[in-house]
């Protein structure tokens, strides 16, 4: 059998004055104005602490506790004025290893769980009070995926990528849609105002409502057209630059730095001047330009 | 569903194979094995939590709330066994307490994370203690611990989120822009970085080089974000023909590259050429380009 994993806590919570607790760090004015505050606090006041703050009792002061994860947790309780919390209490000090074990939700597995909370009965304003968010976003969310083909949803499963992108993919057919969402996964950008543009480079047989043209405020018909013709050359374009320009970019890089270090010898560098007077030339045009060879990105 | 407080409770041992996800996530890989890592180190810091349930058999099963991070590591470190908050809601309201659970949360961006590392410090831990409490190698600590002081806040965050190995970004933290091409280069060759983390390191020092140490990181919050549709748009066509401009340097890379290549295979070929090089004790050769000679046809 494998070796016990042992455990960081004791194994009972506690009920722990809160004036007992003693945070890491202060939560500042800006934090305490962020929507993640309003939406713990709100979260809180309808549903309860969906999870223990994490708590080590003091080396020194007795009947303390140094607080180590839940610092927003606390915070709202002492604002609601709650007295006490449970806590779980951890046998160390450290809050590091806590916080590399949170995983954010990815848009597309936020949206099939709420699907499921509103498949076992729960409201969607029941779900939209607790988040305090509105329940236009909760309906959005839930709606997410209607209209985006099965191909283009695998691709941003695990991806952070705003509703709105998601949305804007709906006016485009499917192998449209891959395209786009390839696109963005390169580029690593999956802003909404990206995806539009994008939207608005797609020529109009591949959307969804081709008779419908695309107006943009502050872009011609004309520079739409160029900027079309662009882009359809740009998928192309990273594909012939990752393949090529990568590896032979560093091999360049080494290879010149060996031909500089050869003509650095002065035996051989008048060797080569003497029996191989272009192939010497070469080189030291090489060599003066792979010192000035731009970096790949810019 | 529960009062503010949130009841005290026993934290039960309970079996990892009758528990049941409702939600499955799917997870990054990496980020999974760092938690099978930390856990099998410095063991499990939190419990997972569940709601008492039936299985199909009649017997007691458990839905899972939250921590199926947690389980899965816990499964994978051969664990039959797994400490849990066992709660008596409903399904509907644990599913929603797990929704909450996941969403209504602050995210830590990344080198605030690592940060801990200088809070610990600051508590008056050493190197070693710190280690020990976080399961990392001494090492690590002290180069973590070194960029923070330097106030490295791109590298940190390259680092924790798997971007860049801690001892690359050291280097880089080190080293002006000329050393930095040598130094990703060989570390491309000693296989310490792949091709994509060499690209993504170079973009990183650009940045770091016209906008300084602090700032967003490089994980896609961080990257342009356009307003206007119209600004996207232009932004596309600049990407459109920056590629373009990338292309044409590549080509010129490749028939620098291939030049050099041919002329080598010329060279090797010159008995002459090859006495020089062993009288001048030059005749070794970079492995990469030794390997571009040796392979058949075109470079």
């Amino acid at each position: 059998m494998a070796r016990k994993v042992t455990m960081g806590f004791e194994p009972e919570t506690v009920t722990v004055r809160i004036r007992d607790i003693l945070p890491l760090r202060q939560v500042t004015e800006a934090v305490r104005k962020s929507r993640k505050y309003r939406q713990i606090e709100a979260s809180i006041r309808k549903a309860g602490i969906a999870h223990p703050p994490t708590v080590a009792r003091h080396a020194t002061m007795k009947g303390s506790y140094l607080l180590l994860d839940g610092h927003i947790r606390i915070a709202v309780l002492k604002e609601l004025d709650v007295a006490e919390a449970v806590c779980l209490v951890s046998l160390d000090d450290e809050a590091f290893t806590y916080n590399r074990q949170v995983n954010r939700l990815a848009t597309v597995q936020e949206h099939r769980m709420i699907l499921k909370v509103i498949e076992r009965g729960v409201s969607e304003r029941a779900i939209a009070e607790t988040l305090d968010v509105d329940i236009a976003s909760i309906r959005a969310k839930r709606n997410l995926l209607r209209g985006i083909c099965a191909e283009a949803v695998e691709m941003l499963k695990d991806k952070h990528c705003p509703i709105n992108t998601i949305q804007a993919l709906r006016r485009l057919k499917p192998t449209r849609q891959v395209e786009v969402v390839d696109l963005m996964v390169r580029i690593d950008n999956f802003a909404a105002s990206y995806a539009r543009a994008l939207v608005a480079a797609t020529p109009p047989e591949q959307l969804v409502d081709a008779g419908r043209p695309t107006v943009l405020k502050g872009v011609s018909p004309d520079e739409l057209a160029r900027i079309r013709k662009e882009v359809e050359k740009l998928r192309e374009g990273i594909d012939r630059v990752e393949a090529t320009y990568g590896p032979d970019h560093l091999n360049l890089v080494i290879a010149a730095g060996h031909v500089r270090s050869l003509l650095g010898n002065e035996a051989i560098d008048r060797h080569l001047s003497k029996h191989r007077p272009e192939m010497h030339r070469e080189f030291a045009r090489i060599c003066e330009a792979a010192a000035l060879v731009p970096e790949a990105a810019e | 569903m529960t009062d503010n407080t949130g009841d005290s409770a026993v934290i039960e041992m309970i079996p990892v194979d009758r528990i049941r996800i409702l939600n499955p996530r799917v997870r990054d890989r990496n980020k999974f094995l760092q938690i099978v890592d930390s856990i099998g180190k410095v063991g499990l810091k939190q419990p997972i939590k569940v709601r008492r349930a039936r299985g199909p058999d009649g017997e007691e099963a458990y839905d899972l709330v939250y921590g199926q991070g947690r389980l899965e590591a816990c499964m994978q470190l051969g664990q039959t066994e797994i400490p849990a908050i066992v709660t008596d809601l409903s399904e509907a309201d644990s599913l929603l307490l797990s929704l909450v659970e996941n969403v209504a949360r602050r995210q830590r961006r990344p080198a605030e994370m690592l940060r801990e590392f200088g809070a610990l410090r600051e508590r008056g831990y050493t190197v070693a203690e710190i280690a020990r409490k976080t399961g990392f190698s001494p090492k690590h600590v002290r180069g973590v611990l070194r960029l923070l002081d330097a106030g490295e806040e791109r590298l940190l965050a390259a680092v924790e989120t798997g971007r860049m190995p801690l001892r690359v970004a050291t280097e880089i933290a080190a080293a002006d822009d000329g050393q930095v091409q040598q130094m990703l280069t060989e570390a491309f060759e000693n296989k310490d970085l792949t091709l994509r983390q060499v690209v993504d390191a170079r973009r990183l020092v650009e940045r770091r080089r016209r906008h300084g140490k602090t700032g967003r990181s490089s994980n896609g919050e961080g990257a342009r974000v356009p307003v206007s549709t119209a600004a996207a748009l232009r932004l596309l066509k600049n990407e459109a023909a920056r590629y373009r401009r990338e292309f044409k340097k590549a080509e010129l890379v490749s028939a620098q590259l291939r030049f050099i290549v041919e002329a080598f295979r010329v060279l090797l070929a010159d008995e002459h050429f090859v006495t020089l090089l062993r009288a001048e004790r030059v005749e070794t050769i970079p492995a990469a380009l030794a390997r571009l000679i040796e392979q058949p046809g075109d470079a």
